[in-house]
């Protein structure tokens, strides 16, 4: 195998991976090499394991070896799932602005209480994930202080450098927008909607950003049982939140399709259209699969935060 | 063995798992990544792919049932650590255990189809 083969194939590692293992993983596969052991097989291989490891280092996957880290692996699976429900409701309150105005009053009942029960358990869920957080801290500065923050630093730098042009494109973007009318917002100025692109994929990797340097922090204090069953039990709240409001969204959904089809097609009202427009699409689908993760990553942590060997 | 010694065994316990591999080739002295890789081909008849092997290296590692001894070139020997020769021996008794039941039953069962097959 040669070396520019080998560099990519390790390419497939986190950084943080490479640096510590890499030599030695480049050393044996040359050593395979030289004994004529290599075959087809190795590719795959180190491509997979160096996926799991990428998953891993963002805290979506564990197969680590006591049930704490696996509980904590579940709650982080919930963070992350609740990141990509972020992402779906976001494309939801683009989609939906204004909706009040494309329906008559009298068919409002049902969309505006499946609308107002989003709202409410999207404050609630926020909340809940802020407080999981908080119940974190005084770990987080106990590891701090023992010298852990080279450990994390690289990930929370990464973190704060990404957010700060972020705010500043946000910032300027709603300076913006307030000079603008309804219809330039909306497609009609072409440079507006780049730069709205532009800081809304900066706002998505900030917020994968954080996501990550939260679990690489995670990952490095200690838990003891009673935080993770605190933990165990916020995320399973925040899971439900984020069920709640997959319901009520494709009940929103449902009631506007039925009373007013042309505001999700984006034609003149009384038209017809598809009651199936690809962004609200999208998102249901970012908010299914994100609850799913949500149980899926309560399920873990429940299971695991049980066993006896987690410090009291 | 008691919950919490159980509680710290590899993923499945079973005999085939990396971790359970590299803990049982280590202890028998320190050894870098291919000399793992040849020991384990010898002893358990198991081809590990070279990520496989280094996945749960990194694994072991971070648990610190494992270490580095110090750099050895490209290559860096490991060594098990005290709580890695704990959790091997706790995991090797429950393999124990399950090869004696296994055996016990399987015996009893041969006994009771010849039994079975005189009557």
């Amino acid at each position: 195998m040669n070396g520019v083969v080998l560099r990519a194939l390790l390419c497939a590692y986190p950084r943080a991976w490479r640096e510590r293992y890499g030599d030695e993983l480049a050393a044996l596969i040359a050593q395979m090499g030289d004994e004529q052991r290599l075959t087809w097989r190795i590719g795959p291989n180190i491509i997979l394991a160096g996926g799991r490891e990428r998953l891993r280092a963002l805290g979506l996957v564990g197969d680590r070896l006591t049930p704490e880290d696996r509980a904590k692996d579940g709650c982080l699976l919930v963070l992350w799932a609740w990141m990509l429900f972020v992402v779906g409701g976001v494309i939801v309150q683009k989609s939906s602005e204004h909706w009040q105005s494309a329906i008559p009053a009298s068919h409002q009942g049902l969309p505006a209480v499946a609308f107002q029960t989003v709202a409410a358990a999207a404050a609630l869920g926020g909340v809940l994930v802020v407080a999981g957080i908080a119940l974190t801290l005084s770990s987080v500065r106990v590891f701090v202080r023992a010298g852990g923050w080279p450990m994390v630093r690289r990930a929370v730098s990464r973190a704060a450098a990404l957010t700060v042009p972020t705010v500043a494109g946000g910032v300027g973007l709603i300076l913006w927008a307030h000079r603008l009318t309804t219809a330039q917002r909306n497609g009609l100025d072409h440079r507006y909607l780049a730069a709205f692109g532009v800081v809304a994929l900066m706002m998505l990797a900030s917020l994968v950003a954080w996501t990550m340097a939260a679990a690489a922090i995670a990952r490095q204090i200690g838990f003891t049982r009673r935080l993770l069953r605190v933990e165990a039990t916020v995320a399973a709240a925040v899971t439900a939140t984020m069920t709640v409001m997959t319901i009520a969204t494709v009940a929103w959904w449902s009631a506007v399709a039925h009373a007013a089809p042309w505001f999700l097609a984006g034609t003149p009202p009384g038209s017809s259209g598809s009651v199936l427009p690809p962004d609200l699409a999208t998102a249901a689908a970012l908010m299914l699969i994100a609850t799913m993760l949500g149980v899926a990553g309560t399920r873990n942590s429940f299971r695991n935060v049980r066993v006896e060997r987690i410090p009291t | 063995m008691s919950p919490s010694a159980r509680s710290k065994v590899a993923p499945s316990g079973r005999s085939n798992d990396p971790p359970v591999l590299i803990l049982t080739s280590l202890a028998a002295g320190p050894k870098h990544g291919h000399a793992l890789l040849l020991d384990i081909e010898a002893f358990a008849g198991v081809r590990l792919g070279p990520g496989t092997l280094y996945g749960a290296i990194g694994r072991l590692e971070e648990r610190g049932l494992i270490e580095a001894a110090g750099p050895d070139g490209r290559t860096r020997p490991y060594l098990l650590t005290t709580s890695g020769r704990d959790l091997l021996e706790a995991t090797l008794a429950e393999l124990r255990t399950i090869v004696d039941e296994g055996t016990r039953r399987l015996s009893r069962a041969s006994q009771l189809a010849s039994l079975g097959g005189e009557a």
